[in-house]
């Protein structure tokens, strides 16, 4: 366990561990709630993507097998997945998910790119280096303990940014030759 | 440019620049950071003096008066101030941030350390 002296938010915590896994060589680096709303059992299966099928980022999903809900929390959720299909010609069905499994290509690039957060517009970033993002079914449970940084307002400012992020800045990254 | 104007921007710019130069000897503000504000003051000052010479730019640039070319520049003068210190706060704070995950990657290394020697 690696403990912050000053409370920078998510992002900060997320680079802290990439920086971590990089110094220490790690092959794969697993974003993960601990608030309950995420069960380890279903990690294999990320890991299992990464290391048999080649792919870069996979994604722990709720809507890969099943449909998703027509509820107020999905319109974002659909937004947003609307926006990366514009942008990358990709299907992600379940953008906000923070369940993720990074390979070392994608461990690497949080390190020389501080921009990246753990956030829907990262993945857009990695479609657009060429990385494959690959999904992966999971159940998620209703959180445990803790609480969301997201109330309505800041569900609004989060949606501006990731949009804003998507549209305006991820929009013109270049594979590099 | 009435008079007043004329009064209020000279006094102004004159107390700004002796601010200036008061916090730089108290250490308190750095030369470089001090710089766009000496020049600042000084542009309103000559702009106070030389109300002709205002006058004649406001008017080739279409300005219905030579006070609200002085507020333009004042305007666009304190955007770019604006804009430089955001950068600058930006950067703090990426630099602040490093200098928290080195903190914690070697707390966490050292840890490491100890418990292996244990």
């Amino acid at each position: 366990m690696i403990s912050l002296p000053i409370n920078f938010g998510l992002t900060s915590g997320i680079q802290v561990g990439m920086k971590y896994a990089k110094a220490n060589g790690y092959d794969i680096a697993i974003q993960f709630d601990g608030d309950g709303q995420h069960e380890a059992k279903y990690l294999k299966k990320l890991v299992n993507e990464i290391e048999k099928n080649n792919v870069d980022v996979a994604i722990g999903s709720r809507f890969v097998e099943k449909k998703k809900p027509f509820t107020a929390r999905m319109i974002g959720n659909r937004l947003i997945s609307f926006v990366i299909k514009i942008v990358t010609w990709k299907k992600i069905k379940d953008p906000t998910s923070g369940m993720r499994a990074y390979n070392k290509k994608a461990i690497d690039m949080f390190n020389s790119n501080a921009s990246l957060t753990p956030e829907p517009d990262t993945v857009v970033y990695m479609i657009k280096k060429g990385l494959k993002v690959k999904e992966v079914q999971v159940e998620m449970k209703d959180r445990e303990f803790g609480e969301s940084y997201l109330n309505i307002f800041k569900s609004v400012k989060y949606m501006v940014n990731i949009l804003l992020s998507i549209i305006f800045i991820r929009t013109f990254t270049r594979k590099e030759k | 440019m009435s008079l007043t104007l004329r009064i209020i921007l000279f006094v102004g710019s004159l107390v700004s620049f002796y601010l200036c130069v008061k916090k730089i000897k108290q250490a308190k503000l750095k030369v470089e950071n001090s710089i766009t504000w000496m020049v600042g003051s000084f542009i309103l000052i000559l702009m106070s003096i030389f109300e002709n010479t205002v006058g004649w730019i406001a008017n080739k640039f279409g300005f219905m008066s030579s006070a609200n070319f002085v507020f333009f520049i004042i305007i666009v003068f304190l955007l770019i101030q604006v804009f430089i210190d955001n950068i600058r706060l930006s950067i703090l704070n990426e630099k602040i941030k490093n200098l928290n995950h080195y903190i914690a990657l070697k707390e966490n290394a050292d840890e490491r350390k100890a418990n292996n020697k244990k």
